[in-house]
């Protein structure tokens, strides 16, 4: 069956011109030449215009930044406030909790290995209120072998820096500094009655000083003149030493003098009186197995009205109560 | 209508919708841009770098650790060609009854140097970078607090971008046993510092002993030479021009190899560069 509509006649095919093109090409084909742009151009638009509110709202509706409370406590977070360390400084490695030490320098040359030490304390602490580092004795390894120090020192005026001494190791290999810190100390005081009949300059020997348990600081040469001295000592039981020398000129007493030192005394350069001419500078006394030191006068220089009649000689031995196990100090820079 | 237009409004929608977002974005971004120019940063930053630990220091905010030294800038001034950063030095060394150091004058007249006083680095040479270029300087000597530079007349401290201290060294003590002979009159002591054997010349019982003290950089070190061992006496120190030393010898023939010791100070480098910061100063 066949609807009536069907059979009506095309008129398009009527109406088309010989000119028009081939109703078989498709894109020619009846209503699909004319694109629909009005209604493109408003969906563009709306579409536009939705996603605009948006943006005006989020806009509108932000929440405040400026002086708000929240972005205060970030502030708070992102921008760390510096803080005073309780720490030792960068590099320094601890030897008590008090005090760390750092390698500084290390200098070799014919006469010994040097290396420069400097110490410091937590930050936080007062440098003032803990005293210098008590280090026993110092050891430098190289290629597995253990070196201990010849001698180690400071200087007034250079606070805190030490300057430790070994053999000379021109070769150094996987370098390693170890510090055998003192625990406590240990002090005896000996005072010497020296034979009468001496004659100025007068040097004894074969002094020893008695620390027990078998150790001894033997007093290799004291050599004492009418105003000046030396003296050199070593240990002898394997233990480091703190050595001070005063010696004592007796009858030398003058009730007229002003002089703040009577009688005149000789004595290791630390424990030089203030106001007694100059000379080397004092330096403080650092452990060791062996040392020597000039001896500086304090009083009045001698002469005929105040010759001695009798010397005496006091020793005053340090030694720690007991050592620490060994802390590596960091060397590998130097090696 | 058609499939085809169907699409090509739901495209034209969509484009539009678009472009529409893509100009808000840049609106929201400027304006949070503006917002973040007078407030504080955002909550996108604070997720970024919360997780930082905050900066320490031993002794001041603004510090420069040198060695066992705090090095801290406490003023700035540019004026008439030079440039001078003024600066405190605290030290971190333990020095609980440690001596403070004394000067013997004239008349008994004793000076004394607080611990705090001495000079416990040198910062040498320091490099100032400006927008031009970099100008170099420092101070004069361990004792000066204050790091000069020569800049241009019109020079202004808002043209500094870094301050670097390049050179800087710490005091060190030095005690050294050497000899010296008629046959080897030089010995080099220390790193810059020879000893000189000037003269030997007889004293009614006692020698004389003079000695020159060569140093490559005075400012570098500070010696003194005494006798090593017993036989000496007095010495005697001149300090004007060339250190010289007179010794005295009390104990018979002088030894051939004559054994002496030299005691001082040292300044030795401390290895690294080390930034200033400027912001402390008030």
């Amino acid at each position: 069956m066949t609807d009536e509509r069907d059979r009506r006649p095309d008129y398009g095919d009527l109406l088309r011109s010989p000119y028009d093109p081939d109703p078989g090409s498709g894109r020619e084909r009846e209503g699909e030449g004319d694109l629909p742009w009005i209604p493109a151009v408003i969906a563009a638009t709306i579409g536009a215009l939705v996603v605009s509110s948006y943006v005006v709202f989020s806009i509108v509706t932000a929440p405040e930044v400026a002086g708000d409370e929240t972005a205060s406590t970030s502030t708070t977070s992102t921008v760390p406030v510096p803080v005073q360390s309780d720490e030792l400084p960068i590099g320094f490695t601890a030897l008590t909790p008090e005090v760390g030490a750092r390698v500084e320098d290390v200098r070799v040359s014919a006469r010994g290995t040097s290396v420069a030490v400097s110490t410091a304390v937590p930050g936080g602490t007062d440098p003032a209120a803990v005293p210098p580092i008590e280090v026993a004795y110092w050891e430098l390894e190289s290629d597995g072998v253990p070196n201990a120090m010849t001698a180690q020192y400071g200087e007034l005026g250079v606070l805190g820096n030490i300057t430790i001494e070994f053999a000379s190791l021109p070769q150094m290999r996987r370098p390693e500094l170890r510090a055998y810190v003192a625990e406590g100390a240990y002090e005896q005081s000996v005072t010497i009655d020296l034979p009468d009949g001496f004659v100025l300059p007068e040097t004894y020997v074969g002094i020893a000083v008695d620390m027990g348990d078998g150790r001894f600081v033997q007093i290799t040469e004291l050599t004492i003149g009418d105003g000046w001295g030396y003296v050199s000592w070593v240990t002898e039981g394997d233990f480091p030493a703190k050595v001070d020398t005063v010696v004592t000129f007796v009858g030398t007493d003058d009730p007229a003098s002003e002089d703040v030192v009577d009688p005149t005394r000789l004595t290791s350069p630390r424990l030089r009186t203030i106001g007694q001419g100059t000379g080397p500078r004092p330096v403080p006394s650092m452990y060791g197995f062996s040392g020597s030191s000039q001896l500086v006068r304090s009083g009045e220089p001698l002469g005929e009205s105040n010759a001695p009649t009798a010397l005496t000689v006091e020793f005053r031995v340090v030694m720690p109560e007991a050592i620490a196990d060994p802390v590596p100090v960091e060397l590998s820079s130097f090696g | 209508m058609k499939a085809r237009s169907i699409s090509l409004i739901i495209v034209a929608f969509i484009l539009g919708a678009l472009a529409a977002g893509g100009i808000g974005v840049r609106v929201i971004r400027e304006v949070n841009t503006t917002e973040d120019a007078t407030s504080l940063p955002q909550s996108s930053s604070t997720t970024t770098i919360a997780g930082l630990a905050p900066r320490t220091y031993q002794v001041d905010p603004f510090e420069t650790l040198v060695s066992s030294t705090s090095l801290t800038p406490v003023g700035i001034e540019a004026g008439g060609g030079k440039l001078s950063i003024d600066y405190d030095l605290v030290t971190l060394s333990p020095h609980e009854g440690v001596d403070p150091i004394e000067f013997f004058g004239n008349f008994g007249a004793v000076t004394v140097i607080d611990n705090a006083d001495l000079d416990h680095i040198f910062p040498r040479e320091w490099a100032v970078e400006t927008i031009d270029g970099v100008i170099r300087g420092g101070p004069a000597n361990p004792s000066t607090r204050a790091a000069r530079f020569d800049v241009n007349d019109g020079f202004s401290i808002t043209e500094i971008r870094s301050v670097t201290i390049t050179k800087a060294y710490a005091p060190f003590a030095v005690s050294t046993p050497f000899t010296l002979s008629v046959d080897d009159p030089v010995v080099d002591v220390a790193g810059g510092v020879s000893v000189e054997l000037l003269n030997i010349s007889d004293q009614g019982s006692s020698t004389i002993v003079q000695l020159g003290i060569d140093l490559d950089d005075p400012e570098l070190a500070s010696f003194f030479v005494t006798g090593d061992g017993p036989g000496w006496r007095s010495s005697v120190f001149e300090a004007e021009g060339r250190p010289r030393v007179n010794l005295t010898w009390i104990d018979g023939e002088l030894p051939s190899a004559i054994p002496l010791m030299a005691i001082g100070t040292v300044w030795l480098p401390i290895a690294g560069e080390f930034p200033v910061s400027l912001e402390g100063i008030t």
